[in-house]
């Protein structure tokens, strides 16, 4: 029996439109549990991200419930929802999105600095951790502008768990990325998985996708199907895609 | 037609820079034009009511008695003169209003003609002065300041031998001579019969040394004469001698010179002020420009793949910002109109003279013109970069990333993170807040300049270190025959405290090469303060100068010069220059001996005793132990640091000067801390969504901005010091030297220079602060690619 981390009740997200209001979300009921890689897939426009960000607390929902330890996100505080973000919570970009004007050392370390729960030195040794596994040290007082793609979305890898947060959510990790720096990035997330972190991810790439335990298919706002899968092995990859692909296209992917 | 579409969209999407330009431009135009449109009025108004009340282009007052029939011809008959004419007066030694008392002597008349009463609220006449009753008196406006004093006052005047006569002040004039402020003579005018009376009282008492009874000569200038005032008063001086016996004179030059000294001295401060504002709305469009294009990349490639040239986009943005300085120069015009009045109705209160109305229109339109060419030729300059965009570049993702990098990086801690993060945000972005610290230096330079200023005028040490003599006290002799008491007087002072400095003035005027001038005649000329250039005029035939009287005689060091007083003259060699606020800085100086040569009363028994003490604090016991033991026949005055008998009219300026200043300062503080930081939040709004999805609240990124303002206010004033190190005593030597203050010496206090830092500082945090308040509306949702 799995724990649940996260839950989301009757979760709405709708946007003013020419007058009118334009339905993102409709409803949206599920669990979330500890351990899990859990990947949304859907088409363009079928609310993945926007669920991601009413989950992860990043924007709040119309109506319903995000709950997180007996909390509702929707109606949070923005400062208790800030706290969040940098002790429970851990979020990556499609874009990266590192301060531009901080080395990729401070782009981490400014994370760990929020957390009073470390002192700075713990956080610098946390950091300094974090850039050897990333295999990022000999770059770690570059700035972004000054490295690849994929070396920035390592840096936004390390700095999302550098608070050890007990769920990490990833919107297209991968989208911005070579084949090379794909496969990089999506075994630190698949290693991270595999040492106990929750993970929930937007894709809609297929090799990103055969990294979850567990896949939830969206589409017009509704979750209409779910694969759950055994923990990846690179081994089985062969297997695994066509089981995902023949999942994928019963779904009309 | 499509540079309109686009101005229209431009103008639309940056309101709040066309706003912000439009105020910038309407303050500095509203400032400027409003005072040189003052300094015109008044000086028109005080020219306009001289021929009015047809004052002569030269007034002298000279004893009755000395006023030869040989003289009077010499001057009716001079080919220099058109007319002469002649009235009675009775000389007073000063006057008293309750508990302020005036020392100068006022010149009691009957002589009505042309003098023209103010209604009660003084923005207006009733009329010329009508037939004044017994007991009554009509002063000049500018002694309603002065003495602080209003219509049905008692006004008490001091005349010859202690007597005194007292009257109910009726009304005020517009006495266009000498009816300002600032001027120590005044024509007040009462009734015949009191008139009369006071003749009969005062006249059987004149001897050699104690004079009352007066005749005021006016002499109009001949229209074929075509001299300047100060010319045709030593030409007719030399023809005729008629300034060498009169005890003082006033030609209509001096007369404007003197009433509009004050006004123009703190009009000039604010208008050099104005110009540093403008200065600082060039540095603002220079910054928001460069930030638009920055901003803007895109866009402008865009654009540029659409067709539209260059020239075209900075046709655009050269209209954009054209178009707001021309809204803000139509406001603030509007605005002078007003502000214009308001100067107006304060200087009158100085000149005594109710000034015109209206805005200066040639001087309006051409600071307005100034204006705008300048900040078009700015706009040109800074547009040049709209060249070298490239629409590839721009389309394809934009402009390449800055690159930050710089050694000035500090280390980013977890103690005080917002403030080391907002250090990085400026150390990495440093051209982006330059202009920011310019503007800052700027308002902290002329902050900390207003407040050395007052320091100087109060300051007595910084004041004899300029030549202005600001003694502790001052003893003098109030009745002529007298046992000599100066040893006594001396040894008193010395029971309470060491003297540092001591000597003895008398002031009287002379003629200097046919110039009337006010001459310093000091017993020990050693101790002159001032001098800057040669050596002090230690022998008889010697006298020094100020710069004022070098320029307007055209003599230097070195210099053979006549002087001349009543029937005597002498040859004397200039020996040096020196600084002096007597007389508005048009006076010169000589020793006792030097005085005795041309038949001058120069005795230490008549003269100014002052002293420059040890402890200054002894000075008030000091004076009443002299008053207690020779009351009767000598005067003492004990001068406290708040009590300046020189500048103290000087410091009420300052004050202004300081809350105009100030005010002014922190309205643009607000303005460019709202530009700013509005295009800042634009450049940075990516930024401020990934730390908020950090986990930073709005609060802590506001802190953080606010922050960086505070550093780049403190970077700022602290240039602005240096600046002010650097440059306000030459800036206000300038100014100044229209009172005879060319060498500034500045005593920098503390309180001058923090004041203004934090005064600044604190502004840029708190407006930096409030303008960051759309921090909280940036979503994390912007960082959203669907």
């Amino acid at each position: 029996m799995k724990n649940t981390i996260l839950s989301a009740k009757g979760l709405c997200k709708s946007f003013a439109h020419n007058g009118g209001q334009l339905h993102i979300l409709s409803h949206i009921d599920f669990e979330l549990y500890e351990g899990d890689f859990t990947v949304i897939m859907g088409a363009s426009g079928s609310g993945k991200s926007t669920l991601l960000y009413a989950l992860s607390g990043m924007d709040r929902a119309t109506a319903g419930q995000v709950l997180y330890n007996g909390e509702d996100l929707v109606t949070m505080k923005e400062k208790a929802l800030a706290k969040l973000r940098h002790t429970d919570f851990g979020f990556i970009f499609q874009q990266m999105y590192l301060v531009s004007n901080l080395s990729l050392f401070e782009n981490i370390a400014v994370s760990g600095y929020l957390n009073k729960e470390r002192t700075a030195s713990e956080v610098r040794q946390r950091t300094g951790q974090l850039l050897e596994q990333m295999g990022l040290t000999h770059i770690k007082t570059h700035l972004p502008s000054q490295v690849s793609g994929g070396e920035q979305q390592r840096c936004a890898i390390a700095r999302a768990v550098v608070n050890t947060p007990k769920l990490l959510f990833a919107d297209e990790p991968t989208g911005a990325l070579n084949r090379k720096n794909t496969t990089d990035v999506l075994n630190l997330l698949t290693g991270l998985n595999h040492s106990g972190q929750s993970i929930l991810m937007v894709t809609h790439d297929l090799r990103a996708a055969l990294r979850a335990t567990r896949i939830l298919y969206i589409e017009d706002g509704k979750i209409i199907g779910e694969l759950p899968l055994p923990p990846y092995s690179p081994n089985e990859e062969q297997s695994r895609e066509t089981q995902v692909n023949a999942w994928l296209a019963s779904m009309k992917w | 037609m499509e540079i309109l579409t686009l101005l229209k969209a431009n103008i639309r999407k940056k309101k709040g820079t066309f706003i912000s330009v439009m105020l910038l431009t309407a303050i500095v135009i509203t400032v400027m034009t409003s005072i040189l449109s003052a300094q015109d009025n008044y000086r028109t108004a005080i020219e306009a009511s001289h021929s009015y009340s047809d004052i002569g282009d030269v007034n002298a007052y000279v004893r009755t008695t000395r006023l030869t029939d040989e003289i009077r011809t010499a001057v009716e008959k001079s080919a220099l003169v058109e007319r002469v004419d002649y009235f009675d007066a009775i000389a007073t030694n000063g006057a008293d209003v309750g508990e302020i008392n005036d020392p100068n002597s006022y010149f009691l008349t009957t002589h009505t003609e042309e003098i023209r009463l103010y209604n009660e609220n003084q923005n207006g006449y009733m009329g010329n002065l009508p037939e004044i009753q017994k007991g009554e008196i009509y002063l000049p406006l500018g002694l309603k300041s002065k003495l602080t004093c209003s219509v049905g006052d008692t006004i008490t005047v001091h005349l010859i031998n202690d007597n005194r006569a007292e009257f109910t002040v009726k009304g005020f004039v517009e006495e266009p001579l000498q009816g300002s402020m600032v001027i120590g003579w005044k024509l007040v005018f009462i009734g015949h019969e009191d008139y009369e009376e006071l003749y009969e009282l005062c006249q059987p008492l004149e001897t050699e040394d104690m004079h009352s009874i007066f005749t005021v000569v006016r002499v109009h200038q001949a229209e074929d004469a075509g001299l300047s005032a100060a010319k045709f008063q030593r030409q007719l001086n030399l023809e005729t001698g008629l300034i060498d016996v009169a005890t003082g004179a006033l030609n209509i030059d001096q007369s404007v010179r003197y009433s509009t000294l004050m006004p123009d001295i703190v009009l000039d401060i604010v208008l050099a002020f104005a110009v540093f504002l403008f200065l600082i709305v060039l540095i603002v469009m220079s910054h928001s420009i460069g930030t638009e294009i920055e901003i803007d990349y895109v866009t402008l490639g865009v654009l540029k793949s659409q067709g539209f040239s260059k020239g075209k986009i900075r046709a655009v943005i050269l209209l954009q910002y054209l178009l707001a300085q021309v809204t803000g120069v139509v406001l603030g015009s509007l605005l002078a109109f007003p502000i214009e009045g308001f100067i107006g109705a304060i200087c009158q209160t100085i000149t005594g003279v109710l000034p015109t109305e209206g805005l200066s229109t040639g001087k309006s339109m051409l600071c307005a013109a100034l204006l705008l060419v300048l900040s078009a030729l700015l706009i040109v300059f800074k547009t040049r970069k709209v060249a070298s965009i490239s629409p590839v570049r721009a389309i394809s993702g934009g402009r390449e990333e800055i690159y930050f990098d710089s050694r000035l990086n500090a280390p980013i801690t977890k103690k005080g993170l917002s403030a080391s993060l907002s250090l990085r945000q400026l150390t990495s972005a440093k051209r982006r807040y330059i202009g920011t610290i310019f503007i800052v230096s700027i308002l902290t330079f002329c902050m900390i300049t207003v407040n050395l200023t007052g320091v100087m005028l109060s300051s007595h040490s910084a004041q004899n270190a300029m030549g202005i003599i600001v003694p502790d006290m001052e003893v003098y002799h109030t009745e002529r025959e007298n046992p000599d008491c100066w040893e006594d007087v001396e040894e008193i002072i010395l029971s309470h405290t060491e003297i540092r400095e001591q000597n003895a003035m008398i002031n009287g005027y002379v003629s200097l090469n046919g110039e009337n001038l006010l001459c310093q005649l000091y017993l020990d000329p050693e101790h002159i303060g001032g001098l800057y250039r040669g050596r002090a005029p230690l022998y008889e035939n010697e006298i020094v100068i100020t710069e004022m009287v070098a320029e307007t005689l055209e003599i230097g060091m070195g210099d053979e010069v006549t002087v001349t007083s009543q029937d005597k003259s002498g040859t004397f060699i200039v020996s040096g220059i020196f600084q002096s606020t007597y007389d508005s800085g048009m006076s010169f100086a000589m020793n006792f001996e030097g005085a005795e040569k041309l038949g001058l009363d120069a005795s230490t028994d008549w003269a100014y005793h002052y002293y420059i003490l040890e402890d200054s604090s002894q000075a008030e016991a000091i004076a009443e132990e002299i008053e207690e033991k020779y009351g009767s026949f000598l005067g003492c005055t004990a001068y406290t640091e708040e009590y300046n008998p020189i500048t103290s009219q000087y410091s009420v300026i300052v004050d202004v000067l300081k809350v105009i200043i100030y005010t002014f300062s922190i309205l643009f503080a607000f303005v460019v801390v709202r530009m700013v930081c509005t295009k800042t939040f634009v450049q940075e709004r990516r930024d401020i969504g990934i730390y908020k999805a950090l986990g930073f609240t709005s609060s802590q990124l506001r802190l953080n901005f606010a922050i960086r303002f505070l550093l780049i206010a403190v970077i700022g004033s602290i240039i602005g010091v240096v600046l002010s190190m650097l440059f306000s005593a030459q800036m206000l030597g300038m100014l100044l030297s229209l009172i005879g203050l060319s060498r500034i010496v500045l005593e920098y206090d503390t309180m001058s220079l923090v004041i203004p830092m934090i005064a600044v500082s604190f502004s840029f945090f708190v407006f930096a602060y409030l303008a960051s308040g759309r921090i909280r509306r940036v979503a994390i949702r912007e960082l959203v690619i669907e």
